[in-house]
């Protein structure tokens, strides 16, 4: 027996710990909605996202055409750095787009999303993807804006050149989606969404749990436990005479 | 649920042999740890109350007092609840008179006590007051646990909830201790600190908690495998 000196001013600081306690309660039903997610994510992927394809070259360009082709100094090369977002621009412009695609057969509205160019941070090259849902539109189409983009450059910007250093080839596989990446990103979001859910929930909730709860939080002892009633005649019905008070053979 | 139900339903609720045995198991569990938590010689007067209606402390104080009974303690159940008293319907007998009645001088003590089958004396609410606390705050309050306690070896005092009125706690200074009944999944926790933080205010000696509710646990189970 005790007088009222329960645990009731450090209920906020167990708050941390009893979060804790919460979520490993609950992370076998955590983890099984993580796998559930990530399961379905995998599906989606295999069924309903159709694979696309990859091909790319990469190509060096020039601000000075000369017989080398390559910069004499540090001047032409610093300037070809400067201009190479320009000859990134030339090389996705609808022109050049619209011709390749004419090329393969294909319209500029249908291949428009699918070309991508990047530039080197240290040197004045650039790296045109192309990706679609077809292998061999992927390598015919970037072959083909390979041939354009030289000239278009060379017609755009005076002085400059463009020499292709990686040619296109055929895609090897698919480049996406990544079915394994996928599933992680699904199974992290299940689980993370299951997290938040159980926890807050049962934060808001904040309903005794059982005797271990009470004796934890408040450090007043549990001196009884009373079965639901109920539950308890289902048991007896279940098992039996076993389970009838006074039986015991 | 009607009131000829919910009746049925209280009187249901009261330990007998058809009480499931993990029931039964678990009073006689909450009764040795009562007598353990007051020890002694002399009259006990416990006081089962809880945060808020409907946890189950009336059913929890009167199979108490019938648990104490069955060893052969003379008991007295008394119903202080007088704002919606249940003990006299879940033992068959009128409600009035009783306590209140008593309080109010309109009856005496000796009418107000019935002897049910179970071996157990009940006093009932009674007549529902217009002012149940004041009641309870009446120095006749005094006399009459001076009186129980010469005649009882335990006092059990049907409280209501202390969040919700403050007679709980008002017989705190006659009381040897409070039992706190809760029921799992329902009693927030927000109410019990309300109810810890009353009681502490009342200088409260309290005996512990008692859950309700769930399955009776690995108890039972524990007790098969010794028997074999």
């Amino acid at each position: 027996m005790q007088r009222t000196n329960a645990n009731i001013e450090t209920n906020k600081e167990m708050d941390l710990g009893q979060l804790g306690r919460i979520f490993l309660k609950r992370l076998w039903l955590i983890v099984a909605v993580a796998m559930i997610c990530g399961l379905g994510f995998f599906i989606h992927s295999k069924l309903f996202i159709k694979p696309t394809y990859q091909s790319y070259f990469t190509a060096y360009v020039n601000n000075k055409i000369s017989d080398t082709g390559v910069n004499t100094s540090t001047s032409d090369l610093t300037a070809s750095m400067g201009l190479v977002y320009v000859y990134e621009d030339i090389m996705t412009s609808r022109s050049v787009l619209k011709q390749a695609a004419k090329e393969c057969g294909t319209s500029y509205s249908q291949i428009a999303g699918c070309v991508t160019a990047s530039v080197s941070e240290t040197a004045p090259v650039v790296k045109v993807v192309v990706e679609t849902t077809d292998r061999k539109l992927s390598l015919r189409l970037a072959q083909k804006i390979a041939e354009i983009a030289p000239i278009k450059v060379a017609e755009v910007v005076d002085g400059s050149s463009m020499r292709i250093i990686d040619p296109p080839e055929a895609p090897n596989g698919k480049a996406s989606p990544n079915s394994v990446r996928k599933a992680t990103t699904g199974f992290l979001f299940g689980f993370l969404v299951a997290a938040v859910v159980l926890v807050f929930r049962d934060l808001i909730y904040d309903t005794v749990q059982g005797s271990e709860d009470m004796e934890r939080r408040y450090g007043v002892p549990v001196i009884g436990h009373i079965p639901d009633i109920f539950q308890a005649e289902r048991a007896n019905e279940r098992y039996g005479y076993k389970m009838t008070g006074g039986d015991r053979k | 649920m009607s009131v000829q139900k919910k009746q049925i339903s209280r009187q249901k609720m009261l330990l007998s042999d058809k009480t499931p045995f993990a029931v039964q198991e678990a009073y006689k569990v909450l009764r040795t740890n009562v007598m353990f938590s007051l020890p002694g010689a002399g009259c006990k007067c416990v006081g089962v109350t809880s945060p808020c209606p409907g946890d189950g402390k009336s059913t929890t104080a009167a199979n108490l007092a019938l648990a104490l009974a069955q060893i052969g303690k003379r008991v007295l159940l008394v119903d202080c609840d007088m704002r919606l008293p249940t003990v006299a319907a879940s033992f068959r007998i009128s409600l009035s008179p009783g306590l209140s009645d008593f309080l109010v001088g309109q009856a005496k003590i000796e009418d107000c006590v019935h002897q049910t089958e179970n071996n157990i004396s009940v006093i009932p609410a009674g007549n529902i007051p217009p002012d149940p606390t004041g009641l309870l705050e009446a120095r006749q309050i005094e006399h009459l646990f001076t009186a129980f306690r010469k005649i009882c070896d335990f006092v059990i005092v049907d409280l209501p909830p202390v969040t919700s009125v403050p007679d709980a706690a008002i017989l705190s200074k006659y009381l040897d201790g409070y039992l706190l009944v809760v029921r799992q999944k329902r009693t927030r926790h927000r109410d019990v600190v309300q109810m810890l933080k009353q009681l502490e205010l009342a200088d409260s000696k309290l005996l512990g908690f008692t859950t309700i509710g769930g399955e009776s646990g690995k108890k039972y189970y524990s007790y098969k495998r010794k028997n074999g």
